[in-house]
């Protein structure tokens, strides 16, 4: 009786399972992965959907498509396409300037919901000619470089910012932060290059830092490693380490905050022989020098870009976290000071003369 | 069955439990002091499995129908078990439809949702079949199996916590304790009940269970924290499945695959198939025992079935929601009048022989 | 003890035997008496058997030992004594009329040389371990175990079973060690099916009381004296059938499938690392076929999107869906593994050659299956076979289209739930009162 019903329990579940073989199921070879995504605002649609598939021949194909919503835009393409347009290995989503300006509500809306859609992809701002960007072919396979161009375990620099879907979407429902997207523009011997990053404010683009100042903001969020900064006057120092200090205070008249960036350096270029502690000072004064650019821009533009109040949540209400960005943080004094620490000259001595 | 089986079991099914809704419910119950929220149904559960193995081990080798019975009558036992045995077989019911949803949004958009039914409906039926030891020797298999999955989905996004998130993190004011949602979470904590079923002749001492508990509260409060670290409170109370999503948000080079939630929907229906197993013995048992005499395969296949019509039923995810909170008066009942009425036979017993 | 005049057991045997030319019944003369033999030519060395009882009868107190003492001491059933006769004499004794009494004596005979001699194994090949292997005969077969455990506790019990075939059944087992019960259910079953007869393994299985369909077997089967040494140790019985080389020990459990006996001749460190691999090998031969079907066509967002795309390269131009290719190329591999298992190994290369290289290489080329399927069950065929035992390996070979039909229809979730599947129905098994998911016999403690 055991075996029996053993034998019609598995005849069952492989007669199950055959039907079931019957449906949507479409071989590798039977669908378009597309790897970029791009967004832009259409001539005669709301959006214009740029999809950049890697093909077997090492040609990359493009699908384009203009709808009034994301998903319409997609269905029109995969209506179009000659196999199916599957979004699953979607990594990248560009989005063009204009539309970022206007706000990517909806977009990040599209992104977060669709569930072919890994929130590990990510997102940049193209500046300049959309379109060009996205049609620019520069190696076989331009999908996986441009993918590569932000991975952190291989192309990526501490002057690039990156912001991956579900950061973007945590930036723009969070109280009390707010993000910097990266900005890239189409590249003359490589794919793209990078512009400074995209301020935001909740979902819309409000403005815009300088590759150096994204660098400081990298280090302001601890998230960097071995960027090369240029003092003025020929020398340059390779960042070895750095920290980041906060003394945080809530006082009466709002709070208060000040970071100290603690930096190892190595001194990699020295035209001038100048001593270590004048590099050191240097780099210091112009770091001070973004960082107040940063935060007066963070100011103008009432951004917590850096997430500074992230930094309080620990000592506000439920009820102030809400608030922190309306009431709190313009009321915030905030100073950045930088102290450097020149570990090495690399192979040569200090120079101690002159 | 020897203890190590009966505690593994014991922490799948919680972890089942704990996987599927809990940090979703947990989430809308407070904005702040989840942890409170978490520890205090940590509490109550060891308060209650105290009562209930109390009164268990005052009747060596019966489950609780024959405690019942012996001590009240074999009506009143139809009368006090009857919620529990609703209990049972709703929450099996809700709990694979939840499933079902899970796994057609994340793994297998194209499947139908009665063929992936199906699969849920048969498994449990078979191991219902063989028994509680065949199943209890499967849970100690999953256990090893799985285990190592869990984990994995569930710390693997380690990389992108933000410890900062965790703040406020005092709630005086216990406000979660008014929230409907609060009361829908405790079922994750409802698992001590199988402990009654199962007929030992050395019934299961609180002590023992001591490890497995603390094992239990802590996956408890990382399906919590995990997505609230990562994301915020302020992002995480929008997702449906937090605890997948943040395991999504990792994207890491050195694992063969990429599409990370899928291990999180794989460890996740791994136990839910136990759960549903053991449930389904559970509802087999009791309805055999008390109310309709009837072999158990038989009474096996009329559960599964009727699981899987009132399954299909429920057709969106609102319903279900609706279906989970009422499902909870069940489950408070179960919890609450079982434990009580347990040990207090087991007074009567032990006073009378005394 | 009128010559002509037969006894009725003699006329019963001369008439079962009437048509065997090989039968003989002969008059001749054992110290100086006139007696009748019955024997079978083919089994029995006569001239021999009778010179060396000739020598017993004179050297023993003058000749004057009555043929009895020499005889076997067998009870023979007066009511069934024609049948049993017929079954002693089909095992190779030599029957002979007792000159006083006209009962039938039964003697033990030399044989000729019909059985091997102990060799090495044909088909396990140890390494660092003892290489006699064991051979058709049962009582050497029984010798050679107790030559591996020199412990006062082993218990060897014979039977004889079947009604119209005679089969000797030996079972062995370790005092102490072996758990009562299970030396209990199998002695009993023995006793039980008596009539039954046993012509093959699975005839004895079914005496047993074993399921028929079993995905995997209930019992191991080594050729090596030193793995049944080591099976007995473990506590299992070890039974021996007459003419079969090998020693099946019942009951199997999980742990067998990547556990050799012989692993304790190792450094413990060697045997972790070989018992790993072959659990890695269980594990790649299970999934592999069907992790192919997932990735290809319905979970393919596990790839990494640099594989993705070269997967699809390899996949370009097939015109089947993955499932069809995937069992095309499995139904081939079997097909060549069957072919070459029991091939002569003059010929065995060949067909590797044919089947490896001409046919792999082709039909790639002609588009029918893709690169990687090629590797993949490539690798899933070698990781097949390092697990231990061949009955094990045929179970798994089975099992992964279970898991090929459910991952084709459910993607990664029927890999996952026929991987469940399996441990359900492990679970469920029990062999000789034995949970087959467990890791020890000695107890009852069950684990993996």
């Amino acid at each position: 009786m055991n075996v029996r019903s053993v034998c019609r329990t598995l005849l069952i579940a492989s007669l199950f399972a055959l039907l079931c073989g019957c449906w949507d199921v479409r071989d590798i070879n039977k669908r378009y992965l597309p790897v970029v995504m791009g967004i832009s605002e259409g001539k005669s649609a709301t959006y214009s959907i740029i999809l950049q598939i890697p093909s077997v021949s090492g040609k990359t194909q493009i699908l384009e498509q203009e709808a009034d919503s994301i998903s319409k835009a997609l269905d029109l393409i995969r209506t179009k396409a000659e196999k199916h347009v599957d979004l699953l290995h979607l990594r990248l989503f560009l989005i063009s300037e204009r539309m970022a300006k206007t706000g990517l509500d909806d977009v990040m809306d599209y992104a977060i919901r669709a569930n072919d859609i890994s929130i590990k992809g990510m997102m940049a701002i193209v500046t300049g000619d959309f379109e060009k960007t996205l049609h620019h072919e520069i190696s076989p396979t331009p999908e996986i470089s441009s993918y590569d161009y932000f991975s952190e375990e291989s192309g990526w620099t501490p002057n690039v910012s990156i912001v991956r879907i579900w950061e973007a979407f945590r930036g723009s429902q969070s109280y009390t932060k707010d993000l910097a997207y990266p900005l890239i523009h189409v590249g003359t011997d490589t794919l793209y290059d990078f512009e400074g990053s995209a301020i935001m404010r909740k979902n819309k683009m409000v403005g815009a830092l300088s590759p150096d100042e994204t660098l400081v903001y990298n280090i302001f969020l601890e998230k960097y490693t071995g960027g090369t900064i240029e003092a003025a006057k020929d020398t340059s120092v390779i960042i070895k380490k750095a920290r980041v200090r906060h003394r945080k205070e809530w006082t009466a008249s709002g709070p208060k905050l000040k970071s100290a960036i603690y930096l190892d350096v190595a001194v990699s270029e020295n035209k001038k022989n100048l001593p270590n502690h004048r590099i050191a000072e240097e780099i210091q004064e112009m770091i001070d020098k973004k960082g107040d650019e940063i935060i007066r821009k963070m100011r103008a533009l009432k951004t917590d870009l850096l997430g500074t109040g992230q930094l309080f949540r620990s000592q506000m209400s439920e009820r102030q976290i809400r608030d922190w960005k309306d009431v709190w943080f313009p009321r915030l004094t905030f100073d950045i000071s930088v102290k450097v620490n020149i570990r090495d000259n690399i192979y040569f001595k200090e120079k101690i003369k002159s | 069955m020897n203890k190590r089986m009966v505690l593994a079991l014991f922490i799948q099914l919680h972890l089942a439990a704990i996987l599927s809704l809990y940090a979703t419910k947990i989430l809308e119950s407070t904005n702040s002091g989840h942890w409170e929220a978490i520890l205090i149904a940590c509490l109550l559960e060891v308060l209650l499995a105290w009562l209930y193995l109390s009164g268990l081990s005052a009747f060596p080798g019966k489950h609780i129908g024959e405690i019942i019975r012996e001590a009240a009558g074999a009506w009143a036992a139809r009368a006090i078990l009857l919620p529990f045995v609703a209990y049972i077989f709703f929450y099996l019911v809700l709990q694979n439809r939840y499933q079902i949803v899970k796994i057609n949004i994340v793994v297998l958009p194209s499947t139908p949702l009665w063929a992936v039914l199906l699969l849920n409906m048969v498994l449990p039926f078979y191991a219902a079949c063989k028994g509680i030891h065949a199943i209890a020797r499967m849970g100690l298999a999953l256990f090893i199996t799985f285990m190592p999955f869990v984990l994995f989905s569930l710390f693997i996004s380690y990389q992108n916590f933000e410890w900062r998130n965790i703040f406020p993190i005092w709630q005086p004011k216990l406000t979660f304790v008014a929230e409907q949602p609060f009361y829908t979470s405790l079922f994750a904590f409802s698992g001590f009940l199988f402990l009654g079923m199962l007929s030992l002749n050395k019934p299961v001492k609180l002590r023992k269970l001591g490890p497995s508990m603390l094992l239990v509260a802590a996956f408890g409060f990382a399906s919590v924290y995990v997505p609230l670290l990562i994301f915020g409170q302020e992002t995480a109370i929008r997702f449906q499945y937090p605890v997948t999503m943040a395991s999504d948000t990792i994207d890491l080079e050195w694992v063969v695959f990429d599409w990370l939630p899928t291990f999180s929907v794989v460890s996740s229906s791994a136990l839910g198939m136990i759960e549903s197993s053991v449930l389904l013995w559970m509802a087999m048992t009791l309805v055999r025992k008390l109310y309709l005499p009837l072999p158990d395969k038989w009474l096996a296949a009329i559960l599964s079935i009727a699981m899987y019509i009132c399954s299909m039923q429920i057709h969106n995810v609102q319903t279900l929601n609706r279906f989970f909170s009422m499902n909870a008066a069940l489950c408070l009942y179960s919890m609450i009048i079982l434990p009580l009425t347990l040990g207090l036979s087991g007074w009567r017993k032990r006073r009378t022989t005394s | 003890m009128n010559k002509s005049e037969d006894r009725d057991w003699e006329r019963h045997l001369l008439d079962t035997f009437a048509l065997n030319t090989d039968f003989a019944a002969k008059r001749i003369e054992l110290s100086d008496q006139l007696v009748h033999v019955y024997y079978f030519v083919t089994l029995v060395d006569l001239p021999g058997t009778l010179a060396s009882m000739n020598q017993s009868l004179m050297s023993a107190n003058d000749g004057n030992v009555p043929l009895q003492h020499l005889s076997d001491l067998y009870q023979i059933d007066s009511n069934a004594m024609p049948e049993e006769l017929a079954h002693l004499l089909l095992q190779g004794r030599l029957v002979v009329r007792s000159p006083h009494t006209g009962e039938p004596l039964i003697f033990k005979a030399l044989e000729p040389s019909i059985s091997r001699s102990v060799m090495p194994p044909e088909n396990e090949s140890p390494i660092q371990g003892a290489i006699d292997g064991f051979t058709e005969d049962l009582l050497t077969n029984v010798g050679l175990l107790r030559k591996k455990i020199n412990h006062k506790d082993v218990v060897v019990v014979t039977h004889a079973v079947g009604s119209t075939f005679c089969r000797e059944i030996a079972l062995v087992y370790l005092k102490g060690k072996a758990n009562p019960k299970i030396v209990q259910t199998v002695a009993d079953s023995l006793i039980r099916n008596k009539h039954k007869d046993v012509r093959h393994v699975e005839d004895m299985l079914s005496v047993l009381g074993q399921p028929k369909i079993s995905l995997v077997a209930t019992y191991l089967a080594t050729e090596l004296p030193e793995e049944a040494a080591q099976n007995l140790m473990d506590g299992r019985v070890v039974l021996f059938m007459d003419q079969l080389p090998y020693a099946i020990s019942v009951p199997a459990i999980l742990k067998d499938v990547w556990t050799l006996k012989t692993d304790f001749n190792y450094p413990f460190l060697y045997l972790l690392f070989f018992r790993f691999i072959r659990m890695i090998g269980i594990i790649f031969a299970v999934i592999m076929p069907g992790l192919y079907v997932v990735l290809n066509s319905v979970n393919p967002e596990l790839l990494r999107i640099q594989l993705a795309i070269s997967v699809a390269k390899s996949r370009e131009g097939v015109p089947y869906p993955a499932f069809i290719e995937v069992l095309l190329m499995l139904l081939v591999l079997e097909m060549v593994i069957e072919a070459t298992t029991r091939l002569p190994k003059s010929i065995g290369p060949t067909i590797t050659m044919i089947g490896g290289i001409i046919l792999g290489q082709a039909i790639v080329q002609a588009k029918l299956v893709s690169n990687l399927l090629i590797i993949i069950l490539a690798a899933s065929t070698i990781a097949n076979f390092t697990m231990s035992g061949y009955l094990n390996t045929i179970g798994i070979r089975i099992y992964k289209y279970v898991v090929l039909v459910a991952s084709a229809a459910f993607g990664i979730l029927g890999l996952e739930m026929s991987v469940i599947w399996i441990f359900v129905y492990f679970a469920g098994l029990k062999s000789f009162t034995v949970p087959y998911l467990s890791l020890s016999l000695k107890g009852t403690k069950t684990d993996e």
